[in-house]
């Protein structure tokens, strides 16, 4: 097979196992704060192989994360492209953080996809009842916390296997 | 000594430093995608049409994503087996001995029987209004939870059918696929269900507050005379939905000054997390008697 595709493929794997870890059955109170593993998961990928991920499988992904989670469509779309893009453009910077550094820089990031995330369901909804007593912006900044303490743990999972199943071009 | 393993094909040339980032004419480019994606979603409501559908071809996602909680549920009644079965002896016993009491007055209670045996008919004939689903996932996003049921290939599902538990009433059909279909819950904020109160009688509207939160009647005038802790019903007004199946209880009752409507708090009964099996109601049927 050729390597570019095969690549292709580990790669959009990684992408689908994230994907069905967010869809497990979190209980009532988790749903809101689990970690967002897809987000994480684009960010390692943008930043290990910033041209191995295209706009194709932003919106492929940011698309069925839609479709399961019953949001509007186009709204993970928009928080992977905006996390892709900022993964890349500062990753010169990111890469050569301390882990712990890094763990900062994903909660921002998470903070700001959660910032779109929520302009997005004010933008869908006439008003917000939900949010009379609910822990909702409470989950969503623990949610971003969560990201960040989490970061280590995907970052060297995805090392792992990158190094194991990814093979680049020689000279 | 462990060697370890530098082989050249492990080792890149790619000057990743020289590794080109994503343009920002991409990024713009895909932005506006996006945005078009949803301003289309939010006009036209295209992701009613399509998310059936797609949820035919996420099964086998759901299905890989619910397998551990039902090896875990496999495992668990395995082991609970034999003490159910030892109380459900017990409890067949004890049904037994009832039995046999009551079948010393049967001579007396024949009549009843009669009158209840047209009542148990007549309930037969209602089966056949409901279909059988069941689930497939349940995202519990506060601010819309979507249930997604799974139907036999010869059902037919229509457009806002009633979906019921054994709790109550649980939300309507928004959309439907070959063989799933979505359900808009009671508690999403965009759902307005017409309800009777049971003790006051009166007519409402119950909007949702999002998962977790209940709901509330909306424009319900100061001089209405809901009770705390009264059963609310569905109305049947508007077709949809069957009459009569509960949706809630008043928990709240709080008459503010500077609104012009009372602020009525309703906990919702029916939760869909905790079942598994759900009715459809199917009102075209229904018509058709």
């Amino acid at each position: 097979m050729n390597r570019d595709i095969r690549n292709q493929l580990f790669i959009s794997l990684f992408f689908i196992i994230s994907l069905i870890l967010e869809t497990l059955n979190w209980n009532l109170i988790a749903g809101e704060m689990k970690p967002s593993l897809l987000l994480l998961t684009f960010i390692y990928w943008n930043l290990a192989l910033p041209n191995k991920v295209g706009l194709g499988s932003i919106f492929i992904f940011g698309f069925l994360l839609d479709l399961i989670d019953g949001n509007m469509l186009g709204i993970n779309s928009l928080i992977f492209l905006t996390a892709s893009y900022l993964s890349q453009r500062f990753f010169y910077q990111f890469r050569v953080m301390h882990l712990f550094q890094q763990s900062i820089g994903i909660i921002f990031m998470s903070l700001l996809a959660n910032l779109i995330f929520f302009i997005g369901s004010f933008i869908e909804q006439d008003n917000l009842p939900f949010l009379e007593g609910s822990f909702y912006f409470y989950n969503l900044l623990l949610n971003s916390f969560l990201n960040g303490a989490i970061w280590p743990l995907v970052f060297y999972i995805s090392r792992y296997y990158r190094r194991k199943l990814i093979v680049l071009d020689r000279a | 000594m462990p060697v370890k393993n530098y082989r050249s094909t492990k080792i890149s040339s790619e000057a990743i430093f020289a590794t080109p980032s994503m343009r920002f004419s991409r990024f713009i480019l895909g932005t506006f995608l996006s945005i078009l994606l949803i301003i289309a979603d939010l006009n036209t409501q295209i992701s009613s049409y399509i998310r059936g559908f797609s949820q035919d071809l996420l099964r086998p996602v759901y299905f890989v994503a619910e397998f551990p909680r039902n090896i875990y549920n496999i495992l668990d009644s395995s082991l609970n087996t034999r003490i159910e079965l030892n109380k459900k002896i017990v409890s067949l016993e004890e049904q037994i001995v009832l039995l046999q009491i009551n079948n010393l007055t049967l001579n007396s209670i024949k009549r009843e029987n009669t009158e209840l045996k047209s009542l148990i008919d007549k309930a037969q004939d209602e089966i056949n209004l409901f279909l059988f689903v069941t689930k497939t996932n349940f995202t519990n996003n506060s601010y819309n939870p979507v249930l997604t049921v799974k139907f036999k290939k010869n059902d037919i599902l229509g457009l806002n059918q009633a979906v019921l538990s054994k709790q109550g009433l649980v939300g309507k059909v928004s959309s439907v696929g070959r063989t799933t279909a979505e359900v808009q819950l009671i508690s999403d904020p965009n759902s307005l269900i017409p309800f009777l109160g049971i003790e006051s009688g009166l007519h409402g509207i119950v909007q949702g507050k999002g998962f977790g939160q209940g709901g509330s009647i909306i424009n319900s005038k100061k001089t209405a005379q809901y009770k705390k802790g009264e059963l609310l019903v569905t109305s049947g007004l508007g077709g949809d939905l069957p009459a009569g199946y509960p949706i809630g209880y008043i928990d709240n009752i709080s008459d503010l000054a500077d609104l012009n409507f009372l602020d009525i708090s309703v906990n919702l009964t029916a939760n869909p997390s905790d079942a598994d099996l759900f009715l459809i109601f199917n009102s075209s049927l229904k018509d058709n008697e």
